[in-house]
């Protein structure tokens, strides 16, 4: 019946038909395991070693689904990285598909609530694997995480924790950084950055003075949780065993109020960026060389530099604001609950995110997530990257709750109802609370 | 039995006689059953059950809820702006979009040189696929390179330039203008065909009784087109309130939701929010309004078979 639920909303969006959907409940992912415990060291060694040789006689065919970030260019590293295992298992055949984000996530979840799909799937860590945790689409992997020798970053890991069980596993991670456009910047009369946000209101009131735009950036959960975030403020806490939304106690408030008096008080930020509708066209608003700042990931460098490459441009970490904090963001691995061969896939999985496959991040100068890696061949590519790696150590995931991306979208809509000035920021965030309350109690 | 009439049926009916025809339509038969008729039913049943897909684990998950999720998507505010615009882009896209290919049907319906070329270039629009066209219209927007914002400015109208898609009241008529472009030639074909059917016997004698340009128009070609005419609109009034990609490509139903209309909330609703139930009553809703067009279309085709 999950075949025919999937069909159905495939009509939905293909046909402009009515929506038809399974009836059954989907089958249940396998039994949630108690978090794992510590196995004494020589235990795990021994386990190591079976593992070793467990893995030797792999065998069988595996498909991987990751974004096509990784796919689209000539003599793709994940290519590479997939052809080095199969020789290593001689009886392994893998297949590798690109996909961009949004067509990733419906086609795996269409095609996993039907009984199928890929073994293995990219997800962003944005929520994806929590989502698709609490629907039992995906293994809980607390086992092979106790037991590998992968040291995965916390931050990272702690985005796939659902009812304390880990979904996924870290692939890559990213952060937010300051790029600054050094001409303006010495223009009213500045050699540096700003560090914090009272530096930085007076770099964006000195800009605009001059005719300039102050920041820019994509009206997304990513860049909004940041403004949260450096205030202390978690927007909602889910420490507790029920999450409690803080967006609009003081530490909120003055944060919301921050950024959007940037643009009461400024008209910061430049037109343009309401046209932004993806990331990877967000910098085309900072390469025009009339914006001071442009808040991104590491993703914009190098299109930045090829947007306009007579601009001179530098990148700082993201100013302070209470604390360091700055949204993290990146791709998991986890394992589809269909797949037929989950050892193979954990064993996949496992080798795509040790130091052996790290080349399949660095050399696209994205930055693994691990603790143990070696950054010299991203800064190498990079010397400018080392922001993002120092960050890595405040990096703060987005709330951990179900349906998180319509949490992004409750955020962007708040800001956006400022920055069109339909409503005072008191307002947007007295609604953004009310709506955040809701949005708790249907789904808790 | 006695005094009641046995009624034969034809021949040309009988199972036997027609069995490889039969036989012959069975898969297509086959393949719509289980393709359409079949997830339909079940988006109904669906669209009456709790359907929270991220509650899956949960014990009520499945169960029967009435007309629960109707009564939420109602008393939702998200859902009624959607309903609203969702009137707005299908009205004012027909009305336009009939407009426009009325009078490019006119003109391509003369006697002009080079007529086939203009014919081709007309229906080009409506070749292109949605994502190429969704992309053009964006670079035509953008606020720095657009060709609209470079024209506005140099014309004194604009002083710097303005995001058609990015503000509130401008998303709607910018990805109206981007499907009406798209989607006229569709209803222009049709109106051209319509009247290629017209006689020029009639013209000619209205025109020697003295009738003006518009009288010709108003009391020939619209009585003889009028029906055709109206078949194509109710199929492009299907076509454009079924339009996902046209929004989904260009606002994702934003800013504000500004452009959300039923579709783009139902997807919403299935694939960001997991909620299917609330997505299969969001489309059931829909699936009415297309049925009542659809009715519409046939009974207006059958009774244009019967004249």
């Amino acid at each position: 019946m999950k075949k025919l639920l999937a069909l159905s909303m495939a009509t939905v969006v293909a046909a402009g038909m009515l929506t038809g959907c399974g009836g059954s409940k989907p089958s249940e992912a396998p039994a949630t395991q108690a978090p794992a415990t510590e196995a004494p060291a020589e235990t795990k060694g021994e386990e190591k070693a079976a593992e070793t040789e467990a893995t030797a006689e792999l065998s069988g065919e595996l498909a991987v689904m990751v974004n096509n970030a990784f796919t689209g260019m000539e003599d793709p590293a994940i290519l590479r990285a997939a052809k080095a295992f199969e020789e290593k298992h001689p009886g392994v055949k893998i297949t590798i598909e690109g996909l961009s984000g949004k067509e990733l996530i419906s086609k795996f979840t269409t095609s996993a609530m039907a009984g199928s799909g890929p073994d293995v799937v990219a997800l962003d860590n944005s929520g994806w694997p929590i989502d698709l945790a609490a629907m039992g689409l995906i293994l809980p992997l607390d086992e092979q995480i106790e037991a590998t020798s992968n040291e995965y970053l916390q931050g990272p890991l702690d985005s796939g924790l659902y009812e304390e069980n880990y979904y996924s596993v870290p692939w890559y991670f990213n952060n937010t950084g300051l790029y600054y456009n050094k001409r303006i910047l010495n223009e009213i009369g500045k050699t540096e950055a700003p560090a914090n946000w009272e530096e930085f209101e007076e770099d964006i009131r000195l800009a605009t003075e001059k005719g300039y735009a102050g920041v820019s950036t994509r009206l997304d959960g990513y860049a909004v949780f940041n403004m949260f975030f450096a205030n202390d403020n978690p927007v909602i806490d889910t420490t507790g065993e029920r999450p409690v939304v803080t967006v609009n106690e003081d530490s909120g408030k003055e944060a919301f109020n921050f950024w959007t008096g940037l643009h009461t008080k400024y008209h910061a930020f430049p037109e343009g960026m309401k046209d932004a509708s993806d990331w990877a066209t967000a910098y085309t608003t900072f390469v025009s060389d009339d914006c001071l700042f442009f808040v991104c990931g590491d993703w914009a460098y190098a299109n930045i530099k090829k947007g306009n490459p007579d601009m001179e441009f530098g990148l700082a970490p993201m100013p302070e604001g209470k604390v360091k904090a700055v949204c993290l963001g990146g791709y998991n691995l986890a394992i589809n609950s269909n797949a037929s061969n989950p050892e193979l896939a954990w064993a996949f999985v496992e080798y795509l995110t040790s130091k052996e496959c790290d080349f399949v991040m660095t050399e696209q100068g994205r930055i693994p997530g691990r603790t143990d890696v070696d950054y010299a061949p991203i800064l190498e590519l990079n010397p400018d990257y080392q922001v993002f790696i120092d960050e890595a150590e405040y990096t703060v995931p987005r709330p951990r709750v179900k349906n998180a991306a319509s949490v992004d979208e409750k955020m962007v809509d708040a800001f956006k109802k400022v920055f069109f000035d339909q409503k005072t920021a008191e307002e947007a965030l007295n609604e953004l609370e009310a709506e955040l309350n809701d949005f708790i109690n249907e789904n808790y | 039995m006695k005094g009641k009439t046995q009624i034969r049926k034809p021949d040309e009916y009988s199972f036997r006689k027609n069995i490889n025809g039969y036989l012959l339509i069975a898969p297509a038969v086959i393949a719509i059953l289980l393709l359409s008729v079949y997830p339909l039913l079940n988006g109904i049943w669906i669209s009456f059950l709790n359907y929270d897909m991220t509650k899956a684990k949960l014990p009520d998950f499945g169960t029967f809820a009435g007309l629960r999720n109707y009564k939420v998507i109602f008393s939702n505010s998200k859902y009624l702006n959607a309903v609203s615009n969702s009137i707005v882009w299908t009205l004012t896209n027909i009305v336009v979009q009939l407009a426009l290919a009325m009078g490019v049907a006119l003109v391509l319906n003369e006697k002009l040189k080079g007529r086939s070329f203009f014919r081709t270039v007309a229906l080009l629009p409506w070749a292109i696929p949605a994502a190429i066209s969704a992309l053009t219209f964006s670079a035509l927007y953008d606020t720095k390179i657009g060709i609209f914002n470079t024209i506005l400015i140099k014309m004194g109208i604009l002083k710097e330039g303005y995001s058609f898609l990015g503000n509130v009241s401008t998303a709607m008529p910018a990805v109206i203008i981007a499907n009406v472009w798209k989607s006229t030639p569709f209803l222009m074909i049709f109106i051209l065909a319509a009247l290629q059917g017209v006689s020029y016997d009639m013209y000619e004698s209205a025109a020697i009784d003295g009738a003006g340009k518009v009288k010709r128009f108003l009391y020939i070609t619209l009585p003889n087109i009028k029906e055709p005419m109206a078949v194509a609109v109710i199929l492009n009034m299907i076509s454009i309130f079924n339009n996902f990609n046209a929004i989904w490509l260009l606002t994702q139903g934003g800013p504000l939701d500004s452009t959300e209309i039923m579709y783009t909330y139902a997807y919403r609703q299935a694939f960001v929010d997991h909620k299917f139930g609330y997505a299969a009553a969001t489309s059931v809703v829909i699936f009415i309004v297309i049925a009542i067009l659809t009715v519409i279309y046939v009974k207006m085709i059958s009774s244009d078979r019967n004249k």
